[in-house]
């Protein structure tokens, strides 16, 4: 099932969550969405965050390297990783093709849902986006 | 290394500019390059060895003149809309790189933009897969060449709200990287290395990035905040061999 962009949440840092209920708990899947891959265009390494760490909304979870540039990616949410996409680091190509499948980083169970009230909808991400642009 | 980074997480003081030298020969990785692609270069097999924070391909740091920027972001969004990239601040590379050109251009130096040297010039450099290991043989459009080499190399690091581009202007090849002439070597260019001190070159830089930022740079010391960050920094990381071999 593939998900859609326009049923995600966003932070202004780009990060795209999609929370869902996975036995009573709210689970939120983590990438980074299209419009910043496109603007990564050439992101060669990207170091992925351990299992089980505890993060808090806005905490740097890891890094990218793109035209030379280390930045960091900030978690859009509060909670602990529960797992981790660990073929994605060796496959970053094929994140432009596919950011909100098989571009997921990782997946945090929240502790703390406050956390989602400051994210964006499609609509205002886009807004963002376009701002940007 | 450990300054440059202490500046970055620093409280923000205004820009920075930074010159510096290297008490000994060095070489510098790039902060995702792996240690074990050290062996593919033996010149430099016996430097002493630093994985620096920004990316890029590594360095031997010599004959050269070292700079580091640090500059503002209020926060990620202004970061992104400033620079409408999320990895580089291509701006910034050509600030600084077309500045450079322009210093160089005062000892006689003609330099150009790779991205405008691209259908004039012939590179000297073969470039292969996979990627080559010295920054200098690889190539960008933003890098800055000399007669088809490439004489600077520049890389970035962002943290929330700054952002630190440090690098290197090849003054003098280096008998550790002998394959990669500096800018005072070009028979073209004929001048003198003396003429070329990097305590000269780094004030005709100053000036010039200041105009290109709008900034008027005043000499300061280390606050002490940023010594004892520095400290902090280069025993948890720059010397901490765990960091080195991180990759």
């Amino acid at each position: 099932m593939s998900r859609d962009e326009k049923e995600l949440l966003y932070a202004e840092s780009h990060e795209w969550v999609d929370v869902s209920d996975v036995d009573g708990a709210k689970i939120a899947t983590i990438g980074i969405s299209a419009f910043a891959i496109e603007q990564l265009n050439d992101l060669v390494y990207m170091d992925m965050p351990q299992t089980g760490r505890i993060l808090g909304a806005g905490e740097e979870f890891g890094e990218v390297e793109s035209v030379k540039a280390v930045s960091p990616l900030y978690s859009p949410v509060s909670g602990e990783i529960v797992e981790v996409h660990s073929e994605l680091a060796d496959s970053l190509d094929q994140l432009k093709e596919n950011p909100y499948d098989f571009g997921w980083i990782m997946k945090v169970k929240l502790n703390d849902e406050s956390s989602l009230d400051s994210l964006l909808d499609y609509a205002a991400y886009k807004q963002q986006c376009s701002e940007a642009g | 290394m450990a300054i440059d980074q202490a500046i970055l997480e620093s409280e923000y003081p205004g820009p920075t500019l930074r010159f510096y030298g290297w008490s000994a020969p060095t070489l510098s990785l790039g902060y995702f390059q792996k240690l074990a692609d050290r062996e593919r270069h033996k010149e430099s097999a016996e430097l002493t060895l630093v994985r620096r924070s920004t990316g890029g391909g590594a360095i031997v740091h010599d004959r050269e003149l070292t700079y580091s920027v640090v500059l503002p972001c209020q926060s990620q969004r202004e970061l992104f809309q400033s620079a409408s990239n999320l990895g580089a601040i291509l701006e910034l590379y050509e600030s600084v790189h077309q500045s450079v050109i322009d210093t160089l251009g005062e000892f006689g130096v003609h330099a150009t933009l790779h991205k405008d040297s691209l259908a004039s010039e012939n590179s000297n450099i073969l470039l292969s897969e996979p990627e080559p290991f010295l920054c200098f043989q690889r190539r960008s459009e933003w890098d800055l060449t000399v007669s088809g080499y490439k004489v600077v190399g520049s890389a970035q690091r962002r943290v929330r709200g700054k952002i630190l581009q440090h690098g290197s202007l090849l003054l003098g090849a280096s008998c550790f990287a002998p394959q990669l002439p500096g800018v005072s070597e070009f028979d073209r260019v004929q001048l003198a290395t003396e003429k070329m001190a990097p305590e000269k070159v780094a004030a005709h830089l100053m000036k010039k990035l200041g105009t290109k930022l709008g900034v008027h740079w005043s000499a300061e010391t280390l606050s002490s905040e940023e010594q004892e960050l520095s400290k902090v920094i280069r025993k948890s990381r720059f010397a901490d061999p765990t960091w080195t071999a991180r990759h």
